[in-house]
């Protein structure tokens, strides 16, 4: 779900012109940084794989990143960082797209999100499992990234300095968009 | 490792654009006269 987080934040970028484009995309994907991080510090989190491990068959052991209140916690953390750095509106959207990782990963994950730091409780996992429906997830995620580039072009076409630089950045971020789409899909 | 590789770079890369295509008019004109002196 990659390529739909990058959308949601392009999508969020021409509504919040004035919030960096490099932050809501980093907002988007912090959950998984954090987890990559966790991963590679002696496997605290981890991915197993259902089948084949192509599109939609990941499985996360991610119970403090990817927990409903870890990723508040996460969310939270961000937003301050942001509204530190470039006021509270700002703080208050990329708060807000750094929890959007969990609700979009509510959609297509598969029950393994816990409410919890831990899975305290064992309370049940959470997940749609839209991956399960491998197209319909794909369909989702081009929506989000066909909304993403369409309101993104538009915008910088309105905001780009010199009009040559407002088509040039706005083909580049159709053509990245798009690319990742398929670089997500296909592998 | 790859993961963060990749979002680093596309991260950036994207970033990037946005500040190029829409930079202030004060740092666009100090772009374009740094281009005029070359």
């Amino acid at each position: 779900m990659m390529a739909g987080h990058f959308g949601l934040a392009a999508t969020v970028k021409a509504a919040a012109p004035r919030t960096p484009l490099w932050a809501l995309m980093l907002g988007t994907q912090l959950l998984d940084v954090v987890f990559v991080v966790l991963f590679l510090a002696g496997g605290i989190e981890g991915l197993t794989t259902v089948t084949g491990g192509t599109y939609g068959e990941g499985l996360i052991h991610a119970y403090w990143t990817h927990s409903l209140a870890g990723a508040a916690v996460l969310a939270v953390g961000y937003g301050a960082f942001g509204a530190w750095r470039w006021g509270r509106t700002a703080g208050l959207i990329l708060g807000s797209v750094a929890f959007s990782h969990w609700l979009l990963d509510l959609l297509v994950h598969r029950a393994d999100l816990p409410v919890l730091p831990g899975n305290a409780g064992d309370l049940p996992l959470l997940g749609l499992g839209l991956w399960r429906t491998p197209w319909a997830s794909a369909a989702a995620e081009l929506v989000l990234v066909v909304i993403g580039a369409v309101t993104y072009v538009r915008s910088i076409r309105g905001r780009a300095t010199i009009p040559r630089r407002g088509v040039v950045a706005g083909t580049a971020m159709v053509l990245l968009l798009g690319a990742e789409l398929a670089v997500d899909v296909l592998t | 490792m790859d993961f963060l590789l990749f979002l680093v770079s596309f991260v950036g890369l994207c970033g990037w654009l946005d500040n190029w295509a829409s930079a202030e008019p004060a740092a666009l004109a100090t772009e374009v006269t740094a281009e005029a002196r070359r």
